[in-house]
C-alpha cells in the first residue's frame, strides 16, 4: 500500500529527501574513522535527533543510518548489520519520516577486476541487508562508483523485497565514476534491471553535478534523484564551499530535469534541506499554476542502446557486432577454448575492437567444455580488458542466465527462436535482467524458405517477447543468411524479409553476414556486397570480421552515405592515414628483403648484428644463428634476427616462409629457441633489458601461434616440453611479474597452466594433482601475501605430490624460499626458464 | 589540480633495470610511448588530512581521529613534529585496466607502462606534498612514511583509509589481502614541523639538516653555509626564497 503511493507520488510530484549523516555526527564529536552505525545501538536518542532535525526541516524521507551497515565494513564492530540495520530503522521511524529508506552504501572492497571481491559475494552481502532491512518502506542504493556493485546491490533488493528501489551513483567533473561508469551506461542498466527511479548523489556541489544529471535526463525517462554534496570539500579542511542559500537556488535550477526526489549529502544540514523544501514548494506551485508539460522539459523515450559500464553504444545507425569470438569451424580457436587459453581469445576481443567493432559477440558453444562456467570466465576476462558491449551467444538458458546475471551493463542475448521451448526459456530471463534479445526467424520445422514466412516467425516473437515485458525496442530480429552458393534465391527472401521486419514490425535487425559467400572463391567480394545490400535493406547489426577491411568500409561510408556519420568524423578518422593495401605489401615486402639481406650480410662479414653483440658483452651471434640457417636458408637467419631484434609482423611472415620450407618442431628448436637463448645471454650480460627481451618473446610468441595454426590445420597440436602450473598466490593481485614467467615458459615450448592472481592453496594442489605436473611456479609481491606463498607450499607438500616448487617476486629472498621449503628460488623469468628445463630434464 | 606530469627519466630507468648511459632508442622509444598512454589514462584522485599530533601510550595518535600508528620507526619520524598530514593518492583504475590489456598485447609495453606509472604517482605524491606547502609555509615537511616502511604496520592501511573516506573520495579501497587497490595507488603520513623549531641549525643532526635544506632550498645562514654547500643546495637564503619552490 505505501509501496504503491510512493510509487505514484513518484510519478506526480517532488519528495524531499534529508541531508548528510556524517556531517551531523561529526559536528556533534564524532572522530575521524568512527563508526556512525554503532550510535545506532549506542546512542539511539541522538540518532532520532539528528533525523527529526531534517523532518522538521521538510524532509519526507530519511535514510536510515545504514550506510556502511554491512558485514565486511561491520566486521570489526562485533555487531551483525542485522542488530545495526534493525536499530537503525527503528530510531528513524520515531522521527516521524513520512518515509523511512533504507540506506545501502557500497561495501568497500573493490568487485573484480580491480579487486578481489566476486559479483558473488557482493550479492550476497547486499542481501543480508536487504532482509535485515525489512521495516523499511523503500531501498536507496547511494554513492556507488561501480556500476557492477551497483548492479549486485540492485539485484539483491529486487530479489529479496519488493519495496521500491532507488539507486544513485556518485560523479566525477569529468561525467564518469571513479571506474569509469558512465551516466548513459547507468541509465541503461539501471532502467533495464527495474530501479524505480536513478540519479546523483555525494562527489561534487549541486552546479557541477548539474550537467550530469542532464545527461541522465535525456539518457532514460526514470524519475530522477539529486542530492548533492555541499560542495567540493576542501582537499585539506575538508570543509566545504556551497552555503544554503547558494544550494537552494542550483536546486531550483535542476527540477525541471525530471527530478523528483531531492536532498543534501555531505556538508549539508537541515538549514540546507529547509532551502530544498522551498524550493520545491515553489517549484509545486509553478507546477499547480502552469501545468506539467510547460514545468518540465520533455524528456523523450531515448534510442535503443546497449553499454558497458563505460561504453553505451546507441543503434541509432548500422553497428558492426565482430563475430571472431567463436569456435564454429576454427580448430585453434576449439583448442584454445579447451585448454582455458583466455589469453587467446582476449586477443581476439581487443583486435576486434582496434579494427573497429562497437560490440562483440561471444560464443564458447564447443563440445566437450563447460559451457556455462567457461562463458562465465570468458565474459568477466573480455570485461576486464576492453569496453565495447557483449552479445551473449548461446541457445542454452542455463548458459544465458548465468551470464546475463555476471554481466556488467546491458548486453544483447543472441538468440532466441520461434519455437516455444526457446521462448520460455530465454525471454523471462532477458525481461529480468533488461537486456537487448536476438529473435531468430526459424522454429522446430526448421529455416523456411519465403520471406513471408520467416516474417511471420518473427511477428510471434516479438509479441511474445513484449508479452514478456521485454521493452519493444530490445527486440531485434535476425532473419538468416543463407549460403549463396548453395540457395542462391534465399538470399533476396533473406533482405525482403528483413526490411518488412524493419517497416512493418518496426524492430532493428540482426544479420550474421559472412556464411553468404560459403564456398564460393574471392569470398571478401560477395560478403561485402550482400552486407552493402543488406544495411540498404535496414540492417542495424551486421556481424561481422571487422578485421576484414573492406567489410568496415562498407559500414563506415554506408554511414557517411546516409547522413549518420556528420561530417564523416568518423570517416576520416579511420582513413586518414590511410594506405592502399598494395603500396603496405611492397612496403613489406621491401623491408622483408631488407631482414633477409641483412641476415645474410651479417652470416658473410658478421658485421652489423654481430657488431652490436659484441658491444654488448662479446656474445657471439653466430653460434647461435648458424643452426637457424642450416634449417631454413635465409629465411632462418631472418627470422632469427626478427626475433633478436623483436619485429613481431616480421616474425609471423618468416615463420609461414619457413613452415613452407620444413616441419614445425624444426623452427622451434633450430631458430627460436636459439634466437631465445642469445637474446637471454644478452639480458644476463646486462646489454639488453627486461623488455627487450620481452620484446623478442613477443615475436616467439606470434611464430608459435602462426606454427600452432598450421599445426591444428592439420589436426596435430604443439609437442610440449611439459606442464608447469603457475600461480600468484592468495591475498596478492599483482600479477605482471607471473605474467612474464608464463610467455617465457610457453616460448621454450612449456605449457603453463595459468591460474591467475590471488589463487588460494588448494586451487594450486588441485590443478598440480591433477595434470600431474612435476613444477610449479609461485609469485608473490607483498610481504603481506608471503605468508600464503609458505601455506600453499604446505599444501603441496601435505598432498604428496611429486612436483618441484619454485618461488619468486620482489620481496622474496633465496633465505626465505628455503625457510618455506620451496625447491628453487629464482630471480627472474629467465632463470625459471632454466629450473624449468632441469627439472623436465629438457 | 594534480595531474600526470613528464615522467622522471632517470627514476624510470632505474625502475627498469637501466643503468646509467645505457639507455637505448628501444627503451626510448617505449617510454615515450608509455608516457603518452599514461597521462591520457591517469584520472588522479587524493585526499589528505591534516592533523595534531598526539602522543598516545599505544603509539602516535592523533586529534578528533580514531587511527593509531604504532612501532619506534613512525615515531621517530614524527618526532619533534606538531601535525602531521595523512594521505592517499591514486592514478585510478583505469591503469589497471590498461595494464591488463596490454599484457594482452604487448607485455613489453606493459612492463616500462607499469614502471612509469610507479613513478608516476610518486610524483603525484610529490604535487600533494608541494600544495600542503603552499598552504602551510610555516612548516617544514618530513618525507613521506608509508604503512609497511620499518615497524609500521601494513595492518594499518584499512583504518587509514577510513579515516579519510578514501573510497568516497577517491576510489580507493583494501582487498582480503590488505593490498591497496587500484594498484598504483599510495598512502602515507608525512610530518610538519614549526619552522620556528628550526631556530639552532648547527645542532641538527645530518638528516634534520639535509630535510629542512630541501624544504627550503638553502639555510640562509651564513654561519653554517658550509655545510649547506655540502649537500649541493648552498647560496640560497630560505628567508629570501618564495615557499613552495624549494629544491626538488
Amino acid at each position: 500500500m505505501k509501496t504503491e503511493k510512493f510509487l505514484k507520488r513518484l510519478k506526480k510530484d517532488i519528495l524531499v529527501m534529508d541531508g548528510g549523516m556524517g556531517t551531523q555526527l561529526q559536528a556533534l564529536g564524532m572522530e575521524a574513522g568512527g563508526i556512525p552505525e554503532l550510535l545506532n545501538l549506542t546512542n539511539p536518542e541522538l540518532i532520532t535527533r539528528i533525523h527529526a532535525g531534517y523532518v522538521a526541516a521538510g524532509a519526507d524521507i530519511v535514510y536510515a543510518n545504514t550506510f556502511g551497515a554491512n558485514r565486511k565494513k561491520m566486521a570489526r564492530t562485533g555487531e551483525t548489520p542485522e542488530t545495526l540495520i534493525k536499530a537503525a530503522i527503528t530510531n528513524a521511524k520515531k522521527s516521524g519520516a513520512e518515509y523511512v529508506a533504507l540506506d545501502i552504501g557500497p561495501i568497500g572492497a573493490l568487485l573484480e577486476p580491480l579487486g578481489d571481491l566476486s559479483f558473488e559475494e557482493a550479492y550476497d552481502i547486499f542481501a543480508e541487508e536487504v532482509r535485515a532491512g525489512s521495516a523499511a518502506d523503500i531501498i536507496v542504493i547511494e554513492t556507488m562508483t561501480d556500476l557492477y556493485e551497483t548492479k549486485a546491490a540492485v539485484l539483491a533488493a529486487k530479489e529479496n523485497s519488493d519495496k521500491p528501489v532507488i539507486v544513485t551513483m556518485s560523479f566525477e567533473e569529468n561525467g564518469r565514476t571513479f571506474t569509469g561508469t558512465s551516466a548513459e551506461s547507468m541509465a541503461v542498466t539501471l532502467a533495464g534491471l527495474g530501479a524505480n527511479a536513478i540519479g546523483l548523489n555525494c562527489s561534487l556541489g549541486p552546479k557541477a553535478l548539474t550537467p550530469i544529471i542532464k545527461r541522465l535526463s535525456e539518457a532514460c525517462t526514470l524519475p530522477l534523484v539529486f542530492k548533492p554534496n555541499a560542495g567540493l570539500p576542501d582537499p585539506l579542511t575538508g570543509k566545504y564551499d556551497v552555503l544554503p542559500d547558494e544550494f537552494g537556488d542550483a536546486i531550483k535550477e535542476v527540477l525541471p530535469y525530471g527530478v523528483r526526489l531531492v536532498g543534501g549529502c555531505c556538508g549539508t544540514t537541515p538549514e540546507y534541506i529547509m532551502k530544498v523544501a522551498l524550493a520545491v514548494s515553489d517549484f509545486r506551485k509553478k507546477l499547480e499554476k502552469k501545468g506539467e508539460a510547460s514545468v518540465y522539459i520533455q524528456r523523450k523515450e531515448p534510442e535503443t542502446a546497449v553499454c558497458s559500464a563505460s561504453k553505451t553504444v546507441y543503434l541509432d545507425m548500422p553497428r558492426v557486432i565482430g563475430e571472431r569470438i567463436n569456435p564454429t569451424g576454427k580448430k585453434r580457436f576449439q583448442e584454445a577454448l579447451k585448454n582455458g587459453e583466455i589469453d587467446y581469445i582476449l586477443n581476439q576481443a581487443i583486435s576486434q575492437v582496434e579494427a573497429g567493432a562497437e560490440i562483440l559477440d561471444v560464443n564458447v558453444g564447443v563440445p566437450g567444455i563447460d559451457e556455462k562456467a567457461v562463458m562465465v570466465k570468458v565474459i568477466k576476462a573480455i570485461q576486464s580488458v576492453v569496453d565495447v558491449p557483449l552479445q551473449i551467444d548461446s541457445s542454452d538458458p542455463e548458459v544465458i542466465a548465468a551470464a546475463l546475471r555476471i554481466y556488467n551493463g546491458k548486453p544483447i542475448v543472441n538468440s532466441v527462436n520461434g519455437d516455444e521451448s526457446s521462448m520460455n526459456g530465454v525471454l523471462p530471463l532477458v525481461a529480468k535482467y533488461g537486456a537487448a534479445v536476438v529473435g531468430l526467424t526459424l522454429d522446430k520445422t526448421g529455416i523456411r524458405k519465403t520471406a513471408n514466412a520467416r516474417y511471420a516467425i518473427a511477428e510471434r516473437i516479438f509479441r511474445r517477447a513484449v508479452k514478456a515485458g521485454i521493452n519493444p525496442k530490445d527486440i531485434f530480429i535476425d532473419c538468416l543468411t543463407m549460403t549463396v552458393s548453395t540457395e542462391q534465391e534465399a538470399a533476396m527472401a533473406t533482405l525482403e524479409a528483413m526490411q518488412r521486419v524493419r517497416l512493418e514490425l518496426g524492430a532493428k535487425t540482426v544479420l550474421g553476414v559472412s556464411n553468404i559467400s560459403f564456398g564460393l572463391p574471392f569470398r571478401e567480394q560477395v560478403t561485402t556486397a550482400f552486407l552493402t545490400m543488406a544495411l540498404c535493406y535496414g540492417l542495424t547489426l551486421p556481424i561481422v570480421n571487422p578485421n576484414v577491411e573492406s567489410i568496415m568500409g562498407a559500414v563506415r561510408s554506408f554511414r557517411v552515405l546516409t547522413n549518420k556519420d556528420k561530417n564523416s568524423v568518423e570517416y576520416i578518422n579511420a582513413y586518414a592515414d590511410y594506405i592502399p593495401e598494395s603500396k603496405r605489401a611492397r612496403a613489406a615486402c621491401d623491408s622483408g628483403a631488407l631482414a633477409s639481406k641483412a641476415a645474410s650480410a651479417d652470416g658473410g662479414s658478421r658485421t652489423s648484428a654481430s657488431a652490436s653483440a659484441k658491444s654488448g658483452g662479446s656474445i657471439d651471434e653466430e653460434k647461435f644463428v648458424s643452426k637457424a640457417r642450416e634449417a631454413f636458408g635465409e629465411d632462418g637467419a631472418a627470422l632469427f634476427h626478427a626475433v633478436a631484434k623483436g619485429i613481431k609482423d616480421e616474425g609471423v611472415s618468416l615463420t609461414k616462409s619457413c613452415l613452407k620450407k620444413g616441419e614445425a618442431l624444426d623452427i622451434v628448436n633450430s631458430v627460436l629457441i636459439p634466437a631465445l637463448d642469445f637474446i637471454g645471454s644478452r639480458f644476463e650480460a646486462g646489454t639488453l633489458f627486461l623488455p627487450q627481451l620481452i620484446l623478442s618473446a613477443s615475436v616467439v610468441q606470434g611464430a608459435s601461434e602462426c606454427i600452432k595454426e598450421s599445426l591444428a590445420k592439420e589436426n596435430k597440436s604443439a609437442a610440449s616440453l611439459g606442464k608447469v602450473v603457475l600461480a600468484t598466490v592468495k591475498g596478492d593481485i599483482h600479477d605482471i611479474g607471473k605474467n612474464i614467467v608464463k610467455v617465457l615458459l610457453e616460448n621454450y615450448g612449456f605449457t603453463v597452466i595459468d591460474l591467475g592472481k590471488d589463487v588460494p592453496p588448494e586451487t594450486v594442489v588441485k590443478a598440480a594433482s591433477e595434470n600431474g605436473v612435476r613444477l610449479v611456479g609461485l609469485s608473490a609481491l607483498m610481504t603481506t601475501t608471503l605468508a600464503s606463498m609458505k601455506e600453499t607450499v604446505e599444501k603441496l607438500r601435505e598432498a604428496g605430490l611429486n612436483c618441484k616448487v619454485v618461488v619468486g617476486g620482489a620481496v622474496l629472498t633465496p633465505e626465505y624460499a628455503r625457510e618455506i621449503g620451496a625447491d628453487f628460488y629464482s630471480k627472474d623469468a629467465l632463470e625459471t626458464c632454466s629450473i624449468a628445463r632441469k627439472v623436465y630434464e629438457v | 589540480m594534480i595531474e600526470v606530469r613528464d615522467i622522471d627519466r632517470s627514476t624510470a630507468a632505474r625502475y627498469l633495470g637501466i643503468k646509467d648511459g645505457e639507455m637505448n632508442d628501444v627503451m626510448s622509444n617505449l617510454i615515450d610511448e608509455a608516457e603518452g598512454l599514461l597521462k591520457k589514462d591517469s584520472k588522479v584522485g587524493y585526499v589528505c588530512g591534516i592533523y595534531d599530533i598526539v602522543k598516545k601510550p599505544e603509539g602516535i595518535g592523533f586529534d578528533e581521529c580514531s587511527l593509531i600508528l604504532k612501532g619506534n620507526d613512525i615515531a621517530r619520524h614524527l618526532d619533534g613534529c606538531e601535525k602531521a598530514v595523512l594521505m592517499c593518492a591514486t592514478l585510478s583504475g583505469y591503469i589497471d585496466t590498461r595494464i591488463r590489456a596490454l599484457q594482452i598485447t604487448n607485455m613489453p609495453l606493459a612492463l616500462v607502462y607499469d614502471a612509469c606509472a610507479g613513478v608516476a604517482i610518486d610524483q603525484v605524491c610529490d604535487d600533494v606534498q608541494r600544495y600542503v606547502r603552499e598552504k602551510l609555509p610555516d612548516y617544514v615537511q618530513t618525507w613521506r612514511f608509508s604503512p609497511g616502511y620499518g615497524d609500521l604496520p601494513l595492518e594499518i592501511q584499512g583504518e587509514l583509509l577510513n579515516v579519510l573516506e578514501a573510497g568516497k573520495r577517491c576510489g580507493v579501497s583494501l582487498t582480503e589481502g590488505g593490498m591497496l587497490a587500484p594498484i598504483k595507488t599510495v598512502t602515507a603520513v608525512f610530518g610538519l614541523k614549526p619552522l620556528a623549531s628550526y631556530k639552532d641549525l648547527a645542532s641538527l643532526s645530518n638528516g634534520e639538516f639535509q630535510t629542512f635544506i630541501s624544504e627550503k632550498g638553502g639555510c640562509g645562514d651564513e654561519k653554517i653555509c658550509s655545510r649547506c654547500k655540502a649537500y649541493g643546495k648552498c647560496g640560497m637564503a630560505a628567508g629570501k626564497r618564495k615557499t613552495g619552490e624549494s629544491g626538488e
